[in-house]
C-alpha cells in the first residue's frame, strides 16, 4: 500500500471495496479533497483572460469614447468655420489650409459650381444673378480622425 | 508507519506550506481583480467625466449658436423703449434681442444676454445666460429680472470654471461699408454684425475642450 491511498475508514466512503479499483481511483479522491495545483493554475488562467477581456473592453469603450470626441469637436470647428465662409473668408474658387490653435487642421475648398441660366433681356443675355459656390470644409484632429462638411453658399457676381 | 501517518495528516488538513502556497495565490488573485477592478472604474469614471463636460460644451455652443444665429434688431417703439439698447456687444458681454424657443417661457422675442456671472453669488466662476420676454413698447431691462421669473425671465448657468470670456464681433460697420475686421466691440445700434465669435478659457481642473464658437446672425443683411 502506498502512502497516498489514505485510511481504509476513509477510502470505504467512496472507493469500490476491491483492491484494484481503489488504487485507479484515488485521483477522484484527491480533487473531492480539494483542488489540485493544475485546477488552481487553470482557474487562475480562466480569471486573468477574462479579466483581461474585461479591461481590453473597458479600453475600446475609452477609445469609442475619445474617437467621439474628437469628431465633436472636429465638427464644432468645422460649423463655425462654415458660418465664416462668405463673411470673414471670402467666398471665391480655390483650396486653403491650416491649422487651429488646438492641433485640429483644416482643409476649405471653394469650388464654383456651373451655372447657366442666361436670362433673355430683349437681345442680351444677362448672367446670373446669384452663382452658387461648393464649400467643403474638412477639419481633420490631430491624431487624424475627422469630418467632412459640405455646403452651398450663393454669391454675387462681379 | 511512518507512511499511513502522513496520509493521515494530509486527509485532515493543509501542511503550512501548502497554506502559504494557497494564500500566496490567493493574495495574487486577489490583487490583480482588485487592481484591475480600480482601474476599470477610474477609467470608466474619468471618460464618463470627459463625456459630460464634452456633452455641456456641445450643448452650451448649441444654445449660443441658435440665440446668435436668430437675433435681430428690433425697431425703436415709442418712448419707453429709448435707450433700451437692444443690442450689446462688449468685449465681454453679449446681449441681443433674439428668437427663442417656446421651451423658454412663452417663446417669440427674448432679450438674452450672455456674461460672466457675478463673483460674488457664485463660488466658481462661470458663464451665465440672462433671458426676459422682450417687448418694444416696454423692454424689460434684464437688469430688473426677478430670480425666479421663469416665464418673462430667468437665469441660468451654462458651463462653471470658465476663467475668461471674449466675445468678437465682425461685420460692416455704419460709417465705412466695405471695409471689415473683427473688432472687440461692435457699437452700432442700428445694425448687427454679421459674425460673432466667442472665445472661452477654463480654470485648472476644468478638463474643458472650446473649439472657438463662429456664429453667423442670419437676419443681419436682412433688415440693414
Amino acid at each position: 500500500m502506498s502512502w497516498w491511498t489514505g485510511s481504509p475508514g476513509a477510502s470505504s466512503l467512496w472507493t469500490s471495496p476491491r483492491p484494484r479499483r481503489r488504487l485507479r481511483s484515488s485521483p477522484a479522491r484527491r480533487r473531492a479533497g480539494g483542488f489540485t495545483l493544475l485546477e488552481v493554475i487553470v482557474a487562475f488562467t480562466i480569471l486573468s483572460v477574462s479579466l483581461v477581456a474585461l479591461l481590453q473592453a473597458f479600453a475600446t469603450g475609452m477609445q469609442g469614447l475619445g474617437a467621439a470626441k474628437t469628431s465633436a469637436a472636429a465638427l464644432m470647428h468645422a460649423r463655425s468655420m462654415l458660418d465664416e465662409v462668405g463673411q470673414s473668408i471670402e467666398l471665391e474658387d480655390g483650396e486653403s489650409s491650416g491649422a487651429f490653435e488646438d492641433g485640429y487642421t483644416w482643409r476649405l475648398r471653394i469650388a464654383e459650381v456651373p451655372f447657366e441660366a442666361p436670362y433673355e433681356d430683349g437681345d442680351q443675355a444677362v448672367g446670373p444673378l446669384v452663382i452658387p459656390f461648393e464649400v467643403e470644409v474638412e477639419v481633420a484632429a490631430p491624431q487624424g480622425r475627422g469630418v467632412t462638411l459640405t455646403t452651398l453658399r450663393l454669391g454675387v457676381p462681379e | 508507519m511512518s507512511a499511513p501517518k502522513t496520509a493521515r495528516k494530509t486527509s485532515r488538513g493543509f501542511t503550512l506550506v501548502e497554506l502559504l502556497v494557497a494564500l500566496t495565490l490567493f493574495g495574487v488573485i486577489s490583487l490583480v481583480l482588485m487592481g484591475g477592478l480600480r482601474f476599470g472604474t477610474r477609467v470608466w469614471e474619468a471618460g464618463d467625466a470627459r463625456a459630460q463636460s464634452l456633452a455641456e460644451v456641445e450643448a452650451v455652443q448649441g444654445v449660443v449658436r441658435r440665440y446668435v444665429s436668430q437675433a435681430i434688431v428690433p425697431q425703436p417703439f415709442g418712448r419707453a423703449s429709448r435707450g433700451a439698447r437692444p443690442f450689446i456687444g462688449e468685449a465681454e458681454r453679449l446681449r441681443l434681442v433674439t428668437i427663442a424657443p417656446p421651451h423658454i417661457g412663452v417663446g417669440g422675442l427674448y432679450q438674452i444676454e450672455i456674461a460672466m456671472a457675478d463673483e460674488a453669488e457664485r463660488e466658481v466662476p462661470a458663464l451665465e445666460l440672462k433671458w426676459s420676454l422682450y417687448r418694444a413698447d416696454e423692454p424689460k431691462r434684464i437688469e430688473q429680472l426677478e430670480e425666479e421669473d421663469t416665464l418673462v425671465g430667468g437665469r441660468r448657468v451654462l458651463l462653471d470654471g470658465v476663467k475668461s470670456v471674449a466675445f468678437r464681433y465682425y461685420g460692416e460697420r455704419g460709417f465705412d461699408l466695405g471695409e471689415s475686421d473683427w473688432e472687440r466691440e461692435w457699437l452700432e445700434e442700428d445694425s448687427l454684425p454679421t459674425l460673432i465669435a466667442l472665445d472661452l478659457e477654463f480654470e485648472e481642473g476644468y478638463e474643458r475642450i472650446w473649439p472657438a464658437l463662429v456664429v453667423r446672425t442670419r437676419l443681419a443683411q436682412g433688415l440693414q
